[in-house]
Parts: structure tokens; sequence; C-alpha cells
């Protein structure tokens, strides 16, 4: 099926089941839709067929969690085959997936787990996001992660690797504001010297979210939930970034407790108002 | 623990971390030390983070998929299961697609449910609920190339099911059950369950219904046993030698079988003869 190319304009939603029927009866505004690749790998499944009816009308990409970039086990052979299919099917205006791992020895663990930032991770990710590119046809972008803890063993700073792994694997960089904020939080460093590092030449996508608070003895550490609205120090960076961003595909992303849809597309019209883009 | 570890080690000892060979010694985990960069909060703490987004992924999705059993179980004892599901049988795939099927075969090998099958089963039924309301299916049942098969091979054909259609039996009246439980749920009233109250052989059609959700059909014992035959491939022929079939009940049933979107194809096999194989009238999965 040839479909209309659409490019990734303004700003974009997270397309989340809940919502699905408001796009399939009418064309809410919503700048473009982002779907998580692993939700849709069943060629013959309803959301399958329900994507491509949206494809008609919206600019998709399509966000994966399942490739396991980081991880010392080679890559999924059956899974690229299957993200492969998908895109064929849905020609997604971007792809994307993470700076983490999430499965070793063959088991899977549903959750984006923190990579050591060595130069041995940095050829690591190298070599892993070059031949996912070399198999699946197309550019990849790498989403920072939400860290929660860092380890002794690290030889260069996130920013520092991200920056170095677009240049010598060819991807761009999807980076999420909100993790930004929640990893620098509970690691005690400063998000604005993280967005100072980064190389926003290199930068494809832009990610705001959610988070959660949860109270411990020794303090707040927060927690990457998107399940609530984007907070007001990650709209301060926004603020503060707009020059940059405003030529950016931006997202707002919302998985758990989701709400209405006038809700998600209130909080994109936010984004819109903060990076000074004329609304719809 | 030296901080020295290369990539493939500092992820193995995540990992085991992450799972534990037995829940339970939990609290024994060095939670990487060593390893990690000194904060405010303890290596324990942000551990836990990843232990429980790792852990409540996937028990949310169970249960998602077994709200009944859940309800069937107990809440607690639910969530010990699905506990003990998740941290003994790996996910082996990047998506969730299979895992809830595979946790029926858990449920059924579990000691302490050897006396309560009817868990089991009633897993087994809610998975495939779960699986049929997923597939996309357009009634397209090919009916002119039907039309054009000439009398001699009536007989030979083969009618398929679709796959958005679950045949299932059991000793209790699963669908009293299933619906009983439905609504005890919806009220978030407790109820108390007797076995006995639904003892009744049922045999049961689980299908996707025209607005694409997935329902359920109690069956009489001879329409399932053409299910069933049709499952396994047996042509018309094959069919009528079954005992008390007649020929025009039969395809007056296989209408309206394709008009419940329940066969949505055929095909001509020449080459059967009547059957006489018993094997060929139990479902699928049990052969």
């Amino acid at each position: 099926m040839a479909y209309q190319q659409h490019l990734l304009t303004g700003t974009g939603i997270g397309l989340r089941q809940p919502h699905v029927e408001h796009f399939l009866q009418g064309t809410p505004a919503a700048g473009w839709l982002e779907v998580h690749s692993e939700n849709y790998l069943q060629e013959k499944s309803k959301r399958r067929h329900q994507l491509r009816l949206i494809r008609n009308h919206y600019a998709i990409s399509c966000h994966g969690i399942g490739l396991s970039l980081g991880s010392s086990d080679p890559l999924s052979q059956t899974h690229i085959k299957s993200l492969k299919a998908l895109f064929n099917d849905i020609e997604p205006s971007l792809i994307s997936e993470h700076l983490s791992w999430s499965s070793l020895n063959g088991r899977f663990y549903n959750d984006l787990l923190p990579l050591p930032y060595t130069h041995e991770s940095l050829n690591h990710m190298i070599t892993q996001v070059g031949q996912a590119q070399d198999l699946l046809g197309r550019q990849i972008l790498i989403e920072n992660p939400s860290s929660y803890l860092a380890f002794k063993q690290a030889d260069m700073s996130e920013p520092e690797l991200l920056n170095q792994l677009s240049q010598h694997s060819g991807c761009k960089l999807l980076l999420d504001l909100n993790n930004i904020f929640v990893s620098c939080s509970n690691m005690n460093t400063d998000p604005y010297d993280y967005l100072a590092s980064i190389n926003w030449h290199q930068v494809g996508e832009i990610h705001l979210a959610g988070h959660t608070l949860k109270q411990l003895p020794q303090g707040t550490i927060r927690i990457d939930t998107h399940n609530n609205p984007v907070c007001e120090e990650v709209w301060g960076m926004v603020t503060t970034y707009k020059d940059m961003l405003k030529h950016i595909p931006c997202l707002i992303e919302w998985d758990a407790d989701i709400p209405s849809l006038d809700v998600l597309m209130a909080e994109a019209k936010k984004a819109q108002h903060y990076l000074g883009i004329a609304h719809d | 623990m030296t901080k020295d570890l290369n990539l493939a080690q500092l992820q193995t000892y995540f990992a085991n971390q992450l799972v534990p060979k037995k829940p339970a010694s939990l609290a024994e985990l060095d939670p990487l030390s060593d390893l990690l960069v000194d904060s405010h909060f303890t290596p324990t703490q942000v551990f836990n983070i990843y232990r429980n987004n790792f852990l409540i992924s996937l028990s949310d999705m169970l249960e998602q998929i077994f709200p009944i059993t859940k309800v069937l179980v107990g809440y607690d004892y639910f969530a010990h299961i699905s506990r003990d599901f998740v941290h003994s049988v790996p996910l082996k795939q990047p998506h969730l697609n299979d895992y809830g099927s595979i946790f029926v075969s858990f449920l059924r090998q579990l000691k302490a449910l050897e006396k309560m099958q009817f868990v089991g089963q009633m897993a087994e039924l809610e998975w495939h609920l779960d699986y049929i309301s997923h597939i996309y299916y357009k009634p397209d049942f090919d009916f002119k190339s039907l039309a054009k098969i000439s009398e001699e091979h009536h007989l030979n054909i083969q009618f398929r099911l679709s796959d958005t259609c679950h045949l299932q039996t059991s000793k209790l009246d699963l669908i009293a059950l299933h619906k009983d439980l439905s609504r005890a749920q919806k009220l978030s009233k407790s109820t108390t369950i007797t076995a006995v109250t639904y003892q009744q052989q049922s045999y049961i059609l689980g299908l996707q219904n025209h607005l694409g959700e997935a329902s359920l059909m109690p069956l009489d014992q001879r329409h399932w046993t053409w299910l069933i035959g049709l499952q396994n491939g047996l042509t018309l022929a094959q069919l009528c030698d079954l005992e008390n079939t007649d020929l025009n009940l039969l395809i007056a049933q296989i209408k309206d079988w394709i008009a419940l979107g329940c066969i949505d194809g055929f095909s001509i096999n020449s080459s059967s003869s009547s059957i006489t194989n018993a094997n060929l009238l139990k479902p699928k999965e049990y052969l």
C-alpha cells in the first residue's frame, strides 16, 4: 500500500488505545502520532489494521522498546524482521529506540535498564545501532533514558556518549527533556549542563512527559512514570531552549493513567505555546 | 566485587539481582553497592525501582488478560502466583503477545491448584478470549467459488475454522461461571464460588462477534463434535460418517457458522476417505 508521505511537524502525541477510536472517527488536530512499535507487530491484529487507517491522515513515528541495543546479546533477528515488516507496512516518518538494554541471554525484562557510560558501551552501541540501521534500512533515533543510578566505572557523561554515538553510527538523537530532568534530579546534577553539552544538530525529536515523585527517608526520588502532566521545571527547560526546540518535532507522551484526549491535546497546545509555535 | 566488570559481566550481575532465584531471598541480595556511584539514596532503594518496573509491568499485563481467573483464585493469591510466574518463567520475546498463554500452562502445573482444574480451564478461556478480541477479522467468505464447485466434489469440501474461533470443553459450566464472576467483578462485589453449583458438562464456542468483541456461546454435543471435526480438517463426507449426522442439518449449521464468522474458508480434499480415526474428534491441542 502506498501512503501519502507526511512530515513530522509541530507537536505530536503518543497514540494510546483509549484514544484510537477518536482518530478512526475523525481527525483530531494532532500534528503527528507516535506508537510503541512492539504493540503493532502482529500483522493480522486489529491494532495494526487501525494504525493503517490512521496512517492515511497522520505522520507516524514508531518508538521501540524491545531492540535492547545495549545488551551484550546479539540483536534478535526475529524482532528485527518483525519491525522491518511493520515499518514497510506503515512507512513511519521516524523510528526510534533507547540508550539502554532490556534483555540478556535471551530473557527480556520489559524495562529499559541502565548502561555504564564507558567506551566499551559506546563502541558496543555504535556496532549494534549500525547493524540495526543496516538491517532495517532506516536511520534510528536513540533516546536518553531516565536513570536512578550511575555506575562508578563510567568514563564519560551521558550527553558525551550520545554525541559520539550519533557521530559514529549515523543515528540521530531523541532527546527526552523529562528524562533529563528526572535523571539529573536523581543524580544531583544540572539538567542545563546536560542540555548545553548536547550536539543539537543531531537531535531529530523531542519527548515531553510527566513523572512521579516518591518520598524516601533521604528525600524525594523522581520516577519516570509518564502518568502526569509535564512539570514546571521541564517547561522551564523548554522555554530556555525554545529557539533550538521549535524546529524539532516534539511529542507529548502519556502512558499510564491516560487522560481524555482533550487533556492530552491541551498539553500539546501548551507545548506549542512554550515553543512559540502558532496553534493550528 | 570489583568495579572493573566488562559490559557482559555487569549485565549478568545486574540481571541476577533483578530476578532472584527465590523471591524470598530478595532481602539477601547485594544490589551492586560496589558498582554504583554514591548518592543520597541507598543502592537497594534505587535498585528496587528496576525490580518493581520489571515485576509490575508483567503482573499488570496478566491482571488485564485474566480478570476472572483473578477473582476465582482471590486477588492475593493471584498476585502471589503472578510474581512467582514473572520471576520463574523468562519472557523470551521483546513483546507480550504470547506470555499469557505460558501463564495458562504455569497455572495448570501448580500443585496448589491440582484439585481445581477449572482454574486452568478458566485461564485458558480468558487467554483465548483476549487473543480473539485482538484479531482483525473482516468477513469475506468466498461464496462465489463455493457455488462453482461441482456436485461430485461437494462431499470433499473441507471448511476452515476462523482464527477468531476457539473451542473448549469442561466438566463445569464455564460460561455461567464466567458470567457470574464478571458481574461480581463489575459490581466490585465479593462472591463465594461453589464449584458444585456449576457442575455440568459444557461445550464452548468463543468467537469474535459482529462488534469485534470476544463472546461465548454454549454448544450442544453434536455441534461441538462437528466443529472439532472441522477444526481437524474433516471433509463433509467424513463429518457425515459421524454418529447422528444428517447432511442437511449439517449444511444448515455450516451456513449459520459462516454467517457468524466462525468459518472463513474452504478447500477441496479429493483424496479423503471416510474417517475411522477417533483422534480426529479431539480438540487439536490435545492431539
